[in-house]
């Protein structure tokens, strides 16, 4: 039974779909709620600090929408949005490779921006005017999820579904 | 470009003080450094001295009307976002009567708060009369009948926990001739009236504290219950509509909230110039200060300081004083200056990046965004901005940032072909069954590597740059050789493998400055060694910042992610809005959809784009020359917190 699914190509593309989305996604739920805690301190010190501060909550969001992007893609190639779903073996194998990138940095990116953006939070409650500092900083952790994002959509682009 | 500052010492008579200080902040571009700062300080302190400090009663002043605007705000009635604020100049912020009329209003308002906090304790003190008598209504001996010469009468509450039947139990056992009355009781007490021969009086107490009872009383009332109850209610009513009245005041107060603003910035510009008077020094008859002048402002000054019997004079600083920066670049770079600025403001000796940085920031904003419908919404956004809302300059600065990076993005949305995502073909296909193809130069889906290529052909482009400026920075600071030697080594190289891909003759060529620029490292980078074994390996070693250049280029591969990303969920918040097929129902619903999730999607995606392209810039370029650590110019001048100073003439 568990042989059979492994061959089967639809089964594979759809836990590429589930790997790429559910991994970074829970990245991103742990970073942006990391980062929510620590702005809910400042905020109930200064309410006039959300705004700048729901940015930096903000930041670590793109883990999970990069996963959703690339589980979306592949659901729109291999004709799981179309209803007619027939995929090799093969094609399947490669549509949950390409989904790891993306699933496992985001995991993992997603956190630790959360943890730069909950630091970056102390910056912008002791000192209003750098929360452009803090972003860089939260942004530089994006860097790789960006790059596994780049390498998961070149090799989905490159599927013979 | 870094404006050039000169060092401006002036001496003046002592009388003219106040004068002169009010006319330099009317200049707006001279920055009075604080006397700590000069070399001198501890020498001049001996035969100077420093004004005593009169700004403390502006700064309460300030304190007192900020509280009473604060206080007044809810009852101010809200203008929305495009609410102007009032426009104030030098005649307004200079007019004395504006001050007298704000803190006029100040004691009003502290005076109407003074009632309501009264009014309001008064009810609180009324509020649990009421709550402490209301048991006792239904009892027909006064409240302040306690005794008579043989009888104590008293109002006990005994709490539910304890047993009622057990106290009057106790109660009759051990004083006998004493008498309970049950008055009422609620959930949380029973209230008793207990009367009992005075000679037991301490027994009762010994009982009462047994079963934690309390005695009632009831200072400052005399009669029923009853009545009192009544009189109370009456009381309470008076100080609910006294209450009112209260409140509308500050309603009514809240009209006037304007004077008080306008009266606020009065204030703070009398502030501001007790400080500045706070950083001279003077004797009994003379005054003496030094500042910053931006070099073009000098005539301008000079021209303001001969009307005065002063002493001044304008010179290149010493090397122990540092100039502040202030950066000017035409129209084209200005609005770049606010990435630099975050980033921290570059140092007097180095190099203002603004005019190179623009184009690279333009393009990286379009080419990440590359979306022309919102490249168009954000130049639409941006021009409404600045025609409809009171801007401070920095703010127009930035609104002009995003005019530009929406232009950029039109342009490479439109190379793209993507206008809202696949907008025009999918409601083409959905509500009207057509087959539509929006033109596009490059489409990412089908060919990223093209876009990739480009993305790093530009970050290359960039990074060339960056060390064009140090290559700059070195030979006008006279180093050369050092410029030759780490740098143009490294161009030689980054170049030459560069030349290796396109094959034939240049590549044979790039092979030759590839090599010839390793050669170049080897042999040089080592040159401030003494040992020559560690000249070599120093040599040797720096040839591993060929990683550090591979990962800067390499980094520019988010340019194609983040495009792709935008262009990915447009055409995700398409499918998602048309799925529901044609019809009047579904049109609604695509609407709806279509409109939350391409301004979610441009929200993100904005903010993405923006971060990281200043992130390229401060990472990739900057680190290749950039001397940050300069300290901002802040010139003397208004600054206005509730009013919007409308800077009408230069004087």
């Amino acid at each position: 039974m568990i042989g059979e699914l492994l061959t089967n190509g639809n089964f594979l593309t759809c836990l590429g779909v589930a790997v790429a989305v559910v991994f970074s996604g829970i990245g991103s739920a742990r970073g942006v709620g990391i980062a929510g805690e620590a702005a809910s301190g400042v905020i109930s010190e200064d309410p006039d600090k959300f705004g700048q501060l729901l940015i930096l909550q903000a930041l670590p969001g793109t883990q999970g929408i990069y996963g959703f992007l690339i589980g979306f893609l592949i659901m729109l190639f291999s004709g799981i949005m179309g209803g007619d779903m027939n995929v090799s073996t093969q094609a399947g194998a490669y549509a949950l490779l390409c989904a790891l990138p993306v699933g496992f940095v985001g995991l993992l990116s997603g956190i630790a921006q959360g943890r730069v953006a909950a630091a970056g939070v102390e910056i912008v409650a002791k000192r209003p005017g750098e929360l452009a500092k803090a972003i860089v900083s939260a942004a530089l952790v994006e860097t790789y999820a960006i790059l596994a994002f780049l390498v998961s959509v070149l090799i989905l682009i490159n599927i013979q579904f | 470009m870094i404006v050039k500052m000169t060092r401006l010492d002036v001496y003046a008579i002592r009388s003219e003080l106040e004068k002169l200080i009010r006319g330099l902040l009317r200049k707006k571009c001279v920055q009075i450094d604080d006397p700590e700062l000069r070399s001198d300080y501890s020498q001049l302190m001996t035969k100077v001295s420093r004004l005593p400090d009169d700004s403390v009663a502006f700064e309460s002043e300030l304190a007192k009307t900020e509280a009473a605007i604060k206080t007044l705000s809810p009852f101010i009635k809200k203008g929305g976002l495009f609410s102007k604020k009032y426009e104030s100049d030098f005649s307004v912020l200079e007019d004395e009567s504006n001050i007298e009329k704000a803190l006029g209003i100040v004691s009003e308002v502290e005076a109407a708060q003074k009632k309501l906090s009264d009014l309001r304790s008064e009810k609180n003190r009324v509020s649990n009369s009421i709550s402490s008598v209301s048991p006792w209504v239904s009892c027909d001996v006064p409240l302040d009948f306690t005794e008579s010469e043989t009888v104590r009468v008293l109002h006990a509450i005994l709490p539910s926990e304890s047993d009622f039947t057990a106290f009057s139990e106790k109660f009759e056992q051990e004083i006998p001739q004493s008498v309970i009355f049950k008055i009422s009781e609620d959930s949380y007490s029973k209230y008793l009236l207990i009367v009992f021969s005075k000679s037991s009086e301490s027994a009762a107490d010994d009982i009462l504290k047994d079963f934690s009872a309390v005695k009632a009383s009831f200072s400052g009332f005399s009669g029923l219950a009853s009545e009192v109850f009544a009189q109370l209610g009456i009381d309470s009513d008076r100080l609910d509509s006294e209450l009112e009245t209260a409140e509308s005041e500050f309603k009514a107060l809240a009209e006037k909230s304007e004077t008080l603003k306008i009266g606020y910035d009065c204030i703070k510009l009398k502030y501001e110039l007790a400080k500045a008077r706070l950083k001279t020094l003077s004797t009994d008859s003379s005054f003496v200060f030094s500042g910053w002048v931006p070099e073009d402002k000098q005539k301008k000054i000079s021209d303001f300081l001969d009307g005065f019997d002063c002493y001044y004079e304008f010179r290149a600083p010493a090397p122990d004083e540092t100039a502040p920066v202030l950066m000017k670049n035409g129209p084209w770079a200005e609005p770049f200056e606010s990435i630099t600025e975050m980033y921290g403001l570059p140092s007097p000796s180095g190099v203002d990046p603004d005019f190179l940085m623009a184009p690279f920031f333009f393009t990286f904003f379009g080419m990440m965004l590359s979306d022309a419908g919102y490249g168009l919404i954000l130049i639409v956004a941006s021009l409404f901005a600045m025609k409809k809302m009171q801007l401070k300059e920095s703010a127009k600065k930035f609104m002009k940032l995003i005019f530009y990076c929406g232009i950029s993005t039109v342009i490479w949305g439109a190379i793209y072909g993507g206008w809202f995502g696949n907008l025009i073909p999918s409601v083409a296909s959905t509500f009207f069954g057509k087959t539509v193809t929006v033109p596009a130069l490059i489409d990412p889906l089908t060919e990223p590597v093209k876009i990739l290529v480009i993305s790093l052909i530009f970050g290359a482009v960039h990074l060339f740059c960056g060390m064009g400026i140090k290559f700059y920075m070195l030979c006008k600071a006279g180093h050369f050789w050092d410029a030759l030697f780490d740098i143009g080594s490294w161009y030689l190289i980054l170049l030459g493998l560069g030349a290796l891909v396109l094959g034939g003759i240049a590549a044979s060529i790039g092979k030759i400055a590839a090599i010839v620029g390793a050669a170049t490292l080897i042999l040089t980078q080592g040159r401030h060694e003494k040992k020559f074994f560690k000249k070599i390996t120093k040599g040797l070693l720096s040839l591993y910042d060929i990683t550090s250049y591979t990962s800067d280029l390499l980094s520019y591969s988010r340019i194609l992610a983040l495009g792709m990303a935008t262009g990915v969920i447009a055409t995700v918040v398409n499918t998602i809005a048309t799925l529901f097929g044609s019809g009047i129902v579904s049109a609604i619903l695509f609407i709806v959809i279509f409109v939350l999730g391409h301004l979610l999607n441009l929200a993100i995606n904005a903010l993405g784009s923006y971060v990281h392209s200043s992130r390229l810039q401060y990472v990739e370029f900057f680190g290749k020359f950039y001397e940050g650590g300069g300290k901002p110019f802040s010139p003397l001048k208004p600054d206005t917190k509730y009013t919007f100073f409308i800077n009408k003439e230069d004087n």
